[in-house]
């Protein structure tokens, strides 16, 4: 049968009130309705699972190990030369780079 | 599900902050709080240093950051550090050489790794098209794992007996290069690996002589052979163990004499021994039950009055345990011992070690392991084909290092099952006192029909192979904890002298503590990774069932 759901905030409802006997059913989303037509790389946003404290802890401590990494000023402007073999790496990942972004992909 | 695989694209997200970033840390922080096994592949090492490098190019790029290359590398690679710190390493395989005849070798590394796992313990996490569509439903973005998250996390999980995954995780590196060196030098029998953990087992244990053997059976055995055993002998042991201890017996023909059980310890009985020595008698085989040593000085002491009988420590279960100070496993004339893969000490399959201080016994067990040879084709003596492989000596090597932490958290696991209980059974929750009758909690003082054995004696520690209780109406309480997902386990419900094969050779109603602690006894879940929550559902689940099985007046 077709179910007709309103999409708010990232979550699905069911217009009429509905009992299934799943928790998980599949809904067919027409690739017109999608602002971005990729459904598999781009799921629609879920509501936020319930976190643990002890979840939210250990990613806010994660958050700012990389943070700081990231934060950090940079200890020389000196450009280092680069080996003929680590050249030859950036190309080669360069290479990839474009002929991954030629097929679509990440 | 057990495992998740991540994909370049994921890691990168959790290093290089960028939009679905927030998703995938929190996709992997609830699957490491679930408990889920996360890999990174080991194949990916270069293309994940290249790519964070670029991504990290870009972001700071936008900030007005401008770094050297050799500092970009060198940052890439303090995150990927970072960020990786918890994942496992999934290591890339010989035959994978062949992805270069397919179409995008890459992706076929990830798909090949995905197939060494069962299809529906594995999820791959990735934001990549290409393997969204190829991984035949495992591949996931993070968002829809988060969705199946939910799912997983509102069904009861069923609590493991015994979880050797987080144990397997923290000696992978080393298991990994030891399983490797072996296929490497290719000496599978009595390999350099052997001697190796012949060795260290020496100096933990203190015995003089090591020597490995192919099962706890075959420790069992070749000791008895080497004792010169036979038809006729007589050997006195517990009727309440597994079955192995008195099968050899049988299996040389001699006669094994069952002496009843300390109800405290579930050990065999010492002050009972002496009544049952005869001239037959040959040797004494105590048991070291759940981890915790016999009364070996008083079993020594009764051994040495009667003409220095033999005394044989199973210590299948009590590996790591001491009595005294002194390790079990060496605490007799010979201690055998198990690496059974769920023992405290085991490996991937079967295998098993001897220990003695009597140089006479030690050689006659190594000839007797390799078929009575004392060298190439002399057979001095009867023997056995009983080595331990090579390979499996590889993997306890690789246990070793981690083995004394875990028995401390055995041992944690342990006092807390025996607290909470203490506290639901008696009421008792103060600190102090919940302490104090830890140490001297009597076996019959509980006020409902579930009671704990008291902690180990003074002077002893236990492994804690198994944690037992006693309980009245089992198969009820064991049905209920099955529905409820917590798993239980009877170590034994028969005394051997009352199994069918033992029972017309011995006096199957003379042991009658064994018969009624076999009716009642119940392991629960241990393990030296059991967590505080699951053993909190376990110790509640148990009471809230027991209640019902034994509803008031």
């Amino acid at each position: 049968m077709n179910v007709q759901a309103i999409w708010e905030d990232g979550v699905f409802r069911p217009a009429h009130p509905l009992i299934l006997k799943r928790h998980l059913v599949t809904l067919t989303v027409s690739d017109d309705d999608l602002e971005v037509p990729s459904a598999q790389m781009c799921s629609p946003p879920v509501a936020p699972p319930q976190i643990p404290d002890t979840v939210q802890a250990r990613l806010a401590a994660q958050r700012a190990r990389r943070d700081e990494i990231l934060r950090r000023p940079p200890a020389s402007a000196a450009p280092a030369v680069l080996t003929q073999e680590q050249a030859q790496r950036d190309r080669a990942f360069a290479e990839r780079r474009a002929w991954r972004h030629e097929q679509g992909r990440s | 599900m057990q495992h998740l695989l991540l994909d370049v694209n994921i890691v990168v997200d959790l290093c290089v902050p960028r939009a679905g970033t927030e998703q995938t840390e929190t996709a992997l922080a609830l699957a490491d709080e679930s408990g889920l096994s996360i890999w990174v592949y080991a194949g990916s090492v270069q293309t994940l240093e290249y790519v964070t490098v670029s991504e990290l190019r870009t972001a700071l790029a936008e900030t007005g950051t401008i770094l050297t290359r050799a500092e970009l590398h060198s940052r890439a690679k303090e995150l990927l550090v970072t960020m990786t710190a918890t994942f496992g390493w999934l290591a890339a395989l010989a035959g994978e050489g062949g992805v270069f005849a397919t179409e995008d070798p890459e992706d076929e590394q990830l798909i090949r790794a995905l197939d060494r796992f069962a299809a529906d313990s594995i999820r791959l996490l990735t934001r990549d098209k290409g393997l969204l569509a190829r991984a035949d439903g495992r591949a996931l973005t993070p968002e829809a794992w988060l969705v199946e998250w939910s799912r997983i996390a509102a069904t009861r999980r069923v609590i493991d007996f015994v979880d050797l995954r987080k144990q397997q995780a923290a000696i992978r590196p080393q298991l990994e290069l030891n399983l490797h060196r072996v296929l490497h030098h290719g000496q599978y029998i009595l390999g350099p690996e052997v001697r190796e953990l012949e060795e260290r087992l020496v100096a933990y244990t203190g015995a003089k002589h090591c020597i490995t053997v192919a099962s706890g059976t075959e420790a069992l055995l070749i000791s008895l052979m080497a004792l010169g055993i036979g038809p006729g002998d007589e050997v006195i042991t517990t009727p309440f163990t597994f079955v192995a201890t008195a099968e050899v017996l049988v299996l040389l023909g001699a006669t094994p004499v069952f002496v009843d059980i300390d109800p405290a310890t579930c050990n065999i009985d010492a002050s009972l021994i002496e009544a049952s020595i005869t001239a037959r008698t040959k040797a004494i085989m105590p048991v070291s039950l759940y981890g915790q040593p016999a009364d070996m000085d008083a079993i020594n002491a009764i051994a040495a009055r009667h003409g220095n009988i033999p005394v044989i420590e199973d210590a299948a279960q009590s590996f790591g345990a001491t009595y005294q100070g002194k390790q079990s496993g060496n605490l007799s004339t010979i201690g055998c011992t198990s690496f059974f893969p769920s023992k405290p000490l085991g490996c991937y399959g079967d295998g098993g070690a001897i220990f003695t201080s009597d140089d006479a016994l030690a050689q006659a067990c190594r000839e007797i392991r390799v078929h009575g040879q004392s060298k190439r084709y002399v057979h001095t003596r009867i023997g056995v084909g009983g080595r331990m492989d090579t390979l499996q000596c590889a993997v306890v090597l690789a246990k070793l290092d981690r083995f004394d932490h875990e028995i401390a958290q055995r041992q944690t696991v342990a006092r807390r099952y025996h607290e909470l209980l203490a506290t639901e059974t008696h009421g008792i929750t103060r600190q102090e006192e919940r302490e104090e009758r830890v140490r001297v909690l009597p076996c019959d003082s509980m006020a409902t029909n579930l009671r704990l054995l008291p902690w180990p004696k003074a002077h002893r520690t236990s492994v804690f192979a198994q944690y037992t209780i006693l309980v009245e109406d089992r198969d009820a309480l064991q049905a209920r904890l099955h529905a409820a997902g917590i798993p239980t386990a009877v170590h034994y419900p028969v005394p051997l002298n009352a199994q069918p094969a033992y029972a017309h050779r011995c006096c199957p109603d003379c042991t009658p503590v064994a018969q009624a602690i076999a009716r009642q006894v119940m392991s629960l879940p241990m393990h030296p990774d059991l967590s505080e929550a699951d053993q909190q559902r376990i110790v509640t689940t148990l009471m809230q069932s027991e209640a019902l099985c034994h509803p008031g007046p």
